[in-house]
């Protein structure tokens, strides 16, 4: 069970994140604070007509939320804002439903790795860190 | 060692499952210890066969449960050796004990421009109710700042007392760094100053002998949990001429002496501070912990805990990248640390995979945290029940993490 959660992939994620740092002029940004652990990540983004040019993530977290981030980085990069939106309720349904949710959606991409969190329910908070950030960073115009 | 393990791991039925499939090594006492059976059957006793209220009724089950509830309340006076059970105050735990005093005592005798004094060490529930007492009655809170070892600075503390000083609430023991605080000496400065202080002790109860009288201190808050007891019940001692001073915290029916609509008068100590139905069930459970611990003998757990606290840390500390954090002089049982490239709920969530229960996160203690530099820790913390094979299982699964994290 716990190697399904601690995959390759998210112990390599957690020691060397995808676009981690402070983004140069960035547009938006949000940090998010878990008051039950003590993680905060702050998001930053660069938005132009409604595109995400650029997205990065910086702060302290554990390795399921900086993988997390590196995934929705990933993710995001290049999508419409709305398309994102689409993407962070797909995943959030991957996260939280009982419901098939379909893996192969190639707007997840490797977001599915988390879908063995559930059994891990004190650990989703870790999960959806970033992309509360991301949905207050995407409000936030600097 | 002279403490027999084996029989004391009989009484407690939670040592008897397996978690994921192993057997529990429960480091996490600092939270809440796991309960006896003699507590269980208590509780259980209360409910299957004398079920009532107290104070009341003048039925049989109503009479035998108000037996039990106040013998509980000289149980606890002689644990801590209080001169009479009038000072002695059932509340929801530590945190109500606190903001009792914190709603009765500071807003009763405090005034704008006084001040209250607290240490860097306390956890939320000490810093959190003095905050809002400050702020509404326009005090200010002075803070005794922390040395690297983990110890409270006593010149600095001497410093900060003054004229406009009115009270000190300080912990016993640190839940983070174990710190056993020289309370006694802080409590002999402060009445120098005629400063009345209040003990947080709810680490302390059940691993050391607590002695009210012998500290001389104005106040003592602890929890039922903590000490091998039920949750929902903790204790606020007060001195008896501080809490008649004192106005009532909550209000309602068993508190009052006579009640019309125009006036209510209430009745005397503890009973002012004891308003509406109690947790009966609790408060009988919490007679069979002291009951329990009284038998086991507080002596023989301090040292055989102190014994199980020199090997965790030589142990602990052979491990590459991981650094207990604080080494005061006089530490209790409870060691937090950090581990190089592990995150502490990485940690927490693989070691609970290998039937190891240790606490993670900021341990309710932010600033403290902070003055050390780091967001979250991972902490274990013995009880009388714990062995060196748990240690062992705690250093293997550590290890483990680490193979799994290749650092």
């Amino acid at each position: 069970m716990l190697n399904n959660l601690y995959q390759k992939t998210i112990i390599d994620l957690n020691r060397q994140p995808h676009n981690f740092g402070k983004l140069e002029g960035f547009t938006h940004s949000a940090e998010q604070y878990n008051p039950t652990c003590g993680d905060d990540l702050t998001v930053y983004l660069k938005i132009s007509a409604g595109i995400i040019d650029d997205i990065s993530f910086d702060g302290d977290g554990c390795a399921i939320s900086r993988a997390s981030a590196s995934l929705m980085t990933d993710a995001l990069k290049g999508k419409k804002i709305n398309e994102a939106s689409d993407i962070y309720k797909k995943f959030y349904s991957l996260l939280d439903s009982t419901s098939a949710v379909q893996q192969d959606d190639p707007n997840l991409k490797n977001l599915t790795i988390f879908s063995d969190i559930k059994k891990f329910p004190s650990r989703i908070t870790c999960a959806k860190l970033p992309w509360e950030a991301f949905i207050h960073a995407s409000q936030n115009r600097q | 060692m002279t403490l027999k393990i084996t029989p004391i791991r009989k009484d407690f039925p939670n040592l008897k499952d397996k978690i994921h499939g192993k057997p529990l090594a429960y480091l996490d006492n600092a939270a809440t210890t796991l309960k006896p059976k003699q507590v269980i059957d208590a509780v259980s006793a209360y409910y299957s066969h004398y079920a009532s209220n107290i104070h009341r009724a003048v039925h049989a089950l109503s009479q035998k449960a108000t037996l039990q509830y106040e013998n509980t309340r000289e149980k606890v006076r002689k644990f801590i050796n209080a001169k009479n059970t009038a000072e002695i105050i059932f509340t929801s735990g530590t945190t109500e004990s606190i903001n009792l005093v914190a709603q009765s005592y500071v807003k009763t005798f405090l005034k704008a421009n006084d001040e209250i004094i607290i240490s860097e060490m306390e956890h939320h529930s000490n810093i959190v109710p003095w905050q809002i007492a400050s702020k509404e009655t326009g005090c200010t809170l002075k803070i005794i700042p922390v040395d690297n070892n983990g110890e409270i600075d006593l010149e600095r503390f001497k410093e900060l007392l003054s004229s406009k000083t009115k009270l000190v609430s300080i912990t016993h023991t640190s839940n983070v760094l174990g710190t056993i605080n020289p309370v006694k000496e802080i409590i002999r400065i402060a009445h120098g100053h005629h400063v009345p202080v209040l003990i947080d002790a709810a680490q302390a109860v059940g691993h050391q002998t607590i002695d009210v009288q012998d500290l001389d201190c104005d106040f003592l808050a602890f929890s039922a949990h903590k000490m091998y007891g039920p949750t929902g019940v903790g204790i606020l001692y007060g001195k008896q001429n501080l809490l008649e001073a004192m106005a009532p915290y909550k209000t309602g029916g068993d508190m009052i002496d006579s009640v019309t609509f125009e006036k209510t008068t209430y009745r005397e100590l503890p009973y002012k501070f004891e308003a509406g139905t109690p947790d009966i069930a609790s408060v009988i459970g919490l007679g069979a912990a002291i009951d329990y611990i009284n038998r086991v003998g507080l002596n023989k757990i301090s040292s055989y805990e102190k014994t199980l606290l020199s090997y965790a840390i030589k142990e602990l500390k052979n491990i590459s990248g991981l650094q207990v954090v604080g080494s005061p002089s006089k530490k209790a049982p409870i060691i937090s640390f950090v581990l190089d490239g592990i995150h502490p709920h990485d940690l927490g969530t693989i070691l609970d995979e290998q039937g190891i229960a240790i606490r993670t996160g900021h341990l309710c203690t932010q600033p403290l945290l902070k003055r050390f530099g780091v967001l979250s820790l991972s902490r274990a913390s013995l009880g009388i029940y714990n062995t060196p094979k748990d240690i062992d299982a705690l250093v293997g699964g550590i290890k483990k993490a680490k193979k799994v994290f290749k650092c």
